[in-house]
């Protein structure tokens, strides 16, 4: 196990350095833009625990998020139950919706699957208004209550804040205040999930997935039920999205489509590709990259503050850079120099899930 | 019996439209194998192209081709930069274009801003047929995809060049050991696939606005109509853009408040269609 090891402890240093980063920063503002971030990392590693790992692409992880989102708003707003209790509702309706759209999907591969998952979040994304009278359609559902005013979790988070949030959080007006405490949130449970995805990704049941997306043939063979499987993974991936899903809607404190529009399946892949799939922290990596580039650095060019379409020009040509000469991706690539000194190389992640695992391990760990 | 002939005609020219949308999709996954999400970029690009050789003061004869070519040059690079040097590595293809596409939205984007745009077609006005009326540019752009259609079709079907073709989506590796230039052939296809594309751009525009995001509706199209019928079905792409054309017209015009139901039956129909038949409509026709 001690690959679990080596590949959870980064995660665990930058969950440190996530935490302690507020008293150093100090800054409201960027203290949202890496809650977002944090918030794209999860829904990135998700994806990928779907697709990057048993080759399984989809093309409409909105559909999950925005169920979630949409569960949790509709809960917040329709009972008087402390909404924080949305954080298990979410989930869980999204890991129904996984698990019933990946037992159908079981027929489907390839092209024929990503334009499946794309039609089926674009007719949730249509039923928005259909049902105009609950979900309020292109208006939203706003006015929620925020994590931070939620009872037991909100109060939680404002203890958490007190003792890391420094001067910035201290001397913060009342609205900066909430961003500080929803952060700190965000960060533990983030992370959390992310570290639950790691253990079951780099575990015993992440290698049978791997061998599902390298060679399914040969893993059917062996034995694995692959389509167990395969819903598992559309069942935990959808309820990780569903709760981002979920996390979004409290931390705004409103809903509305962008939480089911394509651009949201879209730039997932993105940053799943850019970081590296195969590799759960690849993607989250990714995440924070494009989120970083897109909220804050590339804000500081007064060319692209006057223009944004330079940003979406940046990531398309960074995506399609790595793509050709980096098949890990940015954080994939750096992870395997580390990682694999003595191993032979290994064919690219997005078409073999191939990242680390030889088979020695791969009898180690299942032993 | 109104509504009969008004669904009869304005769907005909909807499957034409959709037909030559996603006959060069269909062309360049049954000879290469790949998906190709940036094919609705080549449909913006030829619109976008054609309006700036306009506005530069050219006629518009010239700037339809201008514009084409504009999607050519485009389909050129995208083989060169993503499908080429990713071959065989279908999922990568796939985001590679899909990069791509959103490159190219964002360039649109840069150089023409984001406001809406309007091309002026080959003909203003309406005509009526079997006493429906409709505008002109429609039926222009219907007669374009019926006769590109017929000559793609006997291009495969009966020249050397459509022989080779099929050898190739057969077999690739065989084609190559008896000869064929397999690379110089894909290159070929996925320009044929952007020229038809981009065809429809120039053609179905005028009846729409230019927008930077304009590639993508006609991208889905694309995508939905070649999945329903097959990836490697010609015919089975032309009889779905029959029935995802007819059945578009027919939820829009029968149903009250049917404009924003007609996208819902659609996707409806293809998650049914996937779910029972996860190989499409048809079988193999030119594999």
């Amino acid at each position: 196990m001690t690959t679990l090891r080596r590949r959870v402890l980064p995660a665990v240093l930058a969950l440190a350095l996530l935490l302690a980063l507020p008293a150093l920063v100090g800054d409201a503002v960027l203290i949202r833009v890496l809650t977002t971030a944090c918030l794209f990392a999860v829904l990135a590693a998700s994806w990928d625990l779907l697709s990057g790992f048993t080759g399984q692409v989809t093309f409409g992880h909105a559909a999950f998020v925005g169920i979630g989102g949409y569960a949790t708003a509709l809960f917040a707003s329709e009972t008087t139950a402390n909404p924080a209790l949305a954080l298990l509702i979410g989930p869980v309706c999204a890991a129904l919706f996984g698990l019933v759209i990946g037992i159908p999907a079981l027929r489907l591969q390839g092209p024929y699957l990503a334009l499946a998952t794309l039609a089926a979040a674009s007719a949730l994304y249509q039923l928005i208004f259909v049902f105009k009278d609950k979900t309020r359609g292109e208006d939203g559902i706003s006015g929620l209550t925020t994590l931070d005013e939620t009872a037991v979790i909100g109060d939680i988070g404002r203890f958490i804040a007190n003792i890391l949030g420094g001067q910035g959080f201290e001397s913060a007006r009342p609205l900066a205040r909430a961003a500080y405490t929803n952060y700190f949130l965000v960060v533990l449970i983030a992370g959390a999930v992310l570290l639950l995805m790691c253990w079951f990704g780099y575990g015993r049941h992440g290698v049978v997935l791997r061998s599902i997306g390298q060679e399914e043939t040969a893993a059917q063979a062996a034995g694995v039920p692959i389509a167990r499987y395969k819903v598992a993974a559309f069942t935990i991936s959808g309820g990780c999205a569903g709760l981002i899903g979920a996390l979004m809607v409290l931390t705004r404190g409103s809903a509305s489509t962008d939480l089911l529009a394509l651009d949201l399946s879209l730039i997932v892949i993105v940053m799943a590709a850019i970081g590296g799939t195969g590799s759960l922290i690849g993607p989250a990596g990714g995440a924070f990259v494009i989120i970083l580039l897109q909220d804050h650095i590339l804000e500081l060019i007064p060319m692209v503050e006057a223009e944004p379409a330079y940003k979406q020009l940046t990531f398309a040509l960074l995506l399609i850079l790595v793509l050709r000469f980096l098949p890990h991706g940015l954080f994939g690539s750096l992870q395997e120099t580390i990682l694999a000194r003595k191993r032979s190389p290994v064919e690219s992640p997005l078409d073999s899930a191939s990242v680390g695992d030889s088979p020695s391990e791969f009898a180690k760990e299942v032993q | 019996m109104e509504l009969l002939t008004t669904v009869l005609v304005t769907g005909a020219l909807t499957s034409a439209a959709y037909a030559l949308m996603a006959l060069g999709f269909s062309l360049v996954y049954g000879v290469g194998r790949t998906v190709n999400l940036a094919h609705g970029s080549y449909f913006m690009v030829a619109a976008y192209g054609t309006y700036a050789a306009q506005q530069a003061g050219l006629p518009l004869a010239l700037a339809a081709a201008v514009g084409i070519l504009a999607a050519c040059v485009l389909g050129v690079i995208v083989d060169f930069v993503v499908i080429s040097p990713m071959r065989d590595r279908e999922i990568t293809i796939l985001i590679g274009t899909l990069a791509v596409a959103l490159a190219v939205e964002a360039a649109i984007r840069i150089i023409f801003g984001v406001g809406n745009k309007r091309l002026a077609g080959f003909a203003d006005g309406a005509h009526t047929v079997l006493g429906v009326n409709v505008v002109s540019a429609r039926i222009i752009a219907a007669v374009v995809s019926v006769v590109l259609i017929a000559v793609v079709l006997w291009v495969i079907g009966s020249t050397s060049y459509g022989r080779t073709l099929r050898a190739v989506a057969q077999d690739e590796e065989a084609a190559r050991l008896m000869g064929i230039r397999t690379d110089r052939l894909q290159l070929s296809i996925i320009v044929l696939g952007a020229a038809l594309a981009g065809t429809a751009g120039v053609f179905v525009s005028p009846y729409q606005v230019l927008y930077p995001g304009m590639w993508l509706a006609p991208l889905i199209t694309a995508f939905s109509v070649v999945i329903l019928g097959g990836l490697d079905s010609i015919h089975g792409t032309l009889v779905a853009a029959c029935i995802l054309g007819f059945l578009d017209r027919l939820v829009a015009e029968a149903l009250p408040d049917g404009g924003t139901k007609a996208p819902l039956v659609a996707l409806a129909l293809i998650l049914v269609v996937l779910v029972t038949r996860p190989q499409g409509l048809k079988g193999k026709v030119l594999a």
